[in-house]
């Protein structure tokens, strides 16, 4: 369909712009989304570990997160970090929140997954599980949370 | 000998060419360029292997290597396959530029997965492949051949079904809808292919929209049948059709526009689009039977296989052909299901299968030339 060798170069640009445009995007959300920390536990303590990555629950501090929810259907919901609240609706007043989704009364973020090397993997499923882990999350102002750094009692597992 | 002097010489001694004529084909097919649908095939596996070669290499020392190292690396390649792309187009080096405009493809959805992995985004894998498809859509309609249109249609078709499906903004609409979705990916194809069909001719995009509005349909169909007959008409919701019926009437504006295709051909079109969405409506209406929902399927094959038999397609034609004779068989199961299971009913069934094959055989040219001649 496209035959000028000016349209083949943009339908090849635009690919390349859109993938450096994403990691623009994830690293400022990055640098100006402000930090919070979340105790984290695993949402299967058996099996925490799932090929290369963990995934785990968050604790938000909140009660009756995404309940009154079909079990059937999804829905968004948003967490407000500054008056520890959970609503269906986008929260007035409220200038820390967390936007995601309510699947079967678990809400989730986008933020539940963290990757993690092949050969630290067992190590470090048994430091999640043994010790206080949590999870550094940066909050833009529309709730997009995207996740910084995990944490074993309290100091980065990096550095462990 | 190879299987094309066996045959020169078979035709040459039964007088059917002359000797003269025997070593013109034979100078012609040996200095033909080779199969290069069997080298595209090739090339492309082999591009395919070394991609996912890098990708293991990288996955392999994930941690031996930064974050920003892994970008970059990952960017220079993206800029590579293009570059090489480009040039290769310019050079017209069709093939070449085939595989490298599909391992390009592929290399940009392994981007959208190193991206993910590096910001830890718990995104699912058709909001992967749908970002993909946005992005490479153009890439797709690059290609000069069916291949790579066919591979990013089935990522485009998966991720919107998909999309429909699971996400938060459409699934409270779609969830237990499904055959809704699927009546509707078939549709969307066959726009599709109506559109490029207007561009661009039988294109490569015409081709992979054109077959996954077949493949589809067959599997929108099949669902039909199988998950429909539990319906009831108060479980049907009307608004998860919108999107068919949008579709739909897109498809007969661009039928009923179109200046290729006789009267007669339009009609054929039009009663093959009515036979497929009949089936995902008879809940709505107290006739619920296998035998209903399997007249309809029959009705939306023949239709088509004779639509197809006048445009002169013969193997899509055939290919039909074939899939009608293989839902009758099932039809065959569905009624006489209990016989299939006794030794006698097996045994009709093998007969029926063996003489199905006998005939379609037999006289597979004269059915091609008598559905050829309906028309006219």
């Amino acid at each position: 369909m496209i035959k000028s060798n000016k349209g083949l170069l943009i339908s090849l640009i635009i690919p390349i712009v859109a993938l450096a445009l994403l990691v623009v995007y994830k690293k400022h959300v990055l640098s100006i989304g402000k930090e919070v920390i979340l105790p984290i536990t695993g949402y299967d303590p058996r099996d925490l570990l799932s090929g290369h990555y963990l995934i785990y629950t968050i604790n938000y501090g909140v009660n009756s997160v995404c309940r009154g929810s079909s079990l059937k259907t999804k829905r968004p919901g948003y967490i407000c970090l500054d008056y520890k609240t959970f609503s269906f609706s986008r929260p007035k007043n409220c200038k820390l929140y967390i936007t995601g989704t309510c699947n079967r009364n678990r809400f989730e973020a986008g933020v539940e997954r963290y990757y993690i090397p092949e050969k630290e993997a067992k190590n470090l499923e048994d430091l999640v599980n043994s010790n206080e882990a949590s999870i550094v999350l940066s909050v833009p102002k529309n709730g997009k949370a995207q996740i910084k750094d995990l944490l074993i009692d309290g100091a980065s597992w990096k550095n462990r | 000998m190879s299987q094309l002097e066996k045959l020169l010489s078979d035709w040459v001694l039964n007088d059917l060419i002359t000797k003269e004529q025997a070593k013109k084909i034979s100078h012609h097919e040996e200095n033909k360029p080779s199969n290069s649908w069997v080298l595209y095939g090739f090339l492309i596996l082999g591009a395919l292997v070394i991609g996912i070669g890098i990708i293991s290499l990288i996955a392999a020392n994930w941690e031996n290597i930064p974050d920003t190292v892994k970008l970059i690396i990952d960017f220079l390649l993206l800029i590579a396959l293009a570059t090489g792309s480009y040039i290769s187009w310019k050079k017209k080096e069709h093939i070449l530029f085939e595989v490298l405009l599909i391992s390009f493809m592929v290399l940009c959805l392994a981007s959208i997965g190193l991206i993910s992995q590096i910001y830890h985004t718990g995104g699912k894998l058709y909001q992967a492949l749908l970002m993909w498809s946005v992005i490479t859509s153009a890439v797709a309609a690059s290609s000069k051949r069916s291949l790579t249109p066919f591979i990013w249609a089935a990522g485009f078709f998966s991720s919107i079904t998909f999309t429909a499906l699971d996400s938060a903004t459409f699934q409270p609409i779609f969830a237990r809808h499904e055959n809704s979705v699927l009546m509707a990916i078939p549709l969307l194809s066959a726009l599709l292919a109506i559109i490029c069909k207007k561009i661009s001719g039988e294109s490569g995009q015409t081709k992979s929209f054109r077959s996954w509005a077949i493949i589809g349909g067959m599997i929108a169909l099949s669902a039909a049948e199988t998950h429909l007959l539990r319906y009831r008409s108060m479980d049907l919701n009307i608004i998860t059709f919108i999107p068919g019926y949008v579709f739909t009437i897109l498809i007969v504006g661009g039928i009923l526009i179109s200046s290729e295709y006789k009267k007669v051909q339009k009609i054929l079109l039009l009663l093959a689009l009515a036979f497929y969405l009949i089936p995902f409506h008879l809940p709505m209406v107290p006739i619920q039977s296998k035998s209903v929902y399997a007249a309809f399927s029959i009705f939306t094959l023949s239709t088509m296989a004779i639509f197809l038999a006048s445009l002169g397609l013969r193997g899509l034609f055939q290919i039909f052909l074939i899939i009608l004779g293989m839902r009758f068989l099932v039809l065959y199961f569905q009624a006489l299901g209990g016989l299939a299971t006794t030794g006698f009913g097996l045994i009709i069934s093998g007969v029926i299968i063996i003489s199905m094959v006998i005939t379609w055989n037999k006289y597979r040219l004269k059915i091609t030339n008598w559905a050829e001649g309906l028309i006219e």
